[in-house]
């Protein structure tokens, strides 16, 4: 489907991958005790962000879908400049939630989530907590006096 | 005496106010700002039930070719499953 998709334009490609990944398995992850060598608790991991290979054969939940679609679209020739994968907090669902932003040529930011829908003007209800791509992790929680736009428009090129 | 007075508070103040001002620029924009490393903050990360399941609902895809290629991937996930059910029985 990589292959095939190549030929379509960046649009189609965001459609295509979104729509595709969604039509995995949801699952929600257990939380996990972390143990050292000797047997003893040294803590608890409550995500556990599956590989991309993981997801596409056992299917995983919302972080799960947003790596996997930030994977696709690099393979696609996306750059890592403009991908995200963004945890968020949404009131209306009481909860910690993942979508991959896309910023657009045009400096727009799109998000997409697990239930098909693609944001691309508003981004009410997402609370940004933090940001990841395959080059660091931006901290987006409420120090910094709410809702920090994803990119900030000195920072377009990295 | 007041003029320099004045003086040495612009040249001196300025500069730390223009600096203050620039890292509270960084911090309203959430730009590479915290207090934690990389590591920390991944390590944060784990730590929260990213988990909230969204109803999906109906969209039509971008465009003829998508929904074309989306097919032919449901179509494959739908031989591989009968392949995998004959298998098992």
């Amino acid at each position: 489907m990589l292959t095939k998709s190549a030929g379509l334009s960046s649009v189609e490609q965001i459609s295509l991958v979104n729509l595709y990944i969604n039509r995995s398995h949801y699952d929600e992850d257990r939380v996990k005790r972390i143990f050292d060598h000797q047997g003893n608790k040294i803590g608890i991991q409550r995500s556990s962000w599956s590989t991309l290979y993981d997801f596409l054969t056992s299917g995983g939940d919302c972080e799960d879908f947003a790596t996997s679609k930030y994977f696709m679209l690099r393979e696609l020739g996306f750059a890592a400049q403009d991908l995200r994968v963004v945890v968020t907090y949404e009131r209306r669902l009481h909860g910690y939630h993942a979508v991959l932003a896309v910023q657009r040529p045009n400096g727009e930011v799109w998000l997409l989530d697990t239930d098909n829908r693609i944001k691309k003007k508003s981004h009410r209800g997402y609370r940004y907590v933090y940001a990841m791509n395959e080059r660091s992790v931006w901290d987006h929680r409420k120090d910094f006096e709410g809702i920090a736009p994803l990119w900030p428009s000195k920072q377009k090129a990295e | 005496m007041r003029q320099i007075k004045t003086l040495a508070y612009l040249i001196f103040l300025t500069p730390l106010l223009l600096v203050e001002a620039a890292v509270a620029d960084d911090a309203r924009e959430g730009v590479l700002v915290s207090s934690l490393t990389v590591k920390e903050r991944l390590h944060s990360i784990e730590q929260i039930n990213v988990s909230a399941e969204k109803k999906q609902v109906k969209v039509e895809p971008e465009s003829a070719a998508v929904a074309a290629l989306l097919a032919e991937a449901e179509a494959i996930d739908q031989k591989d499953r009968a392949q995998t059910h004959s298998t098992v029985h």
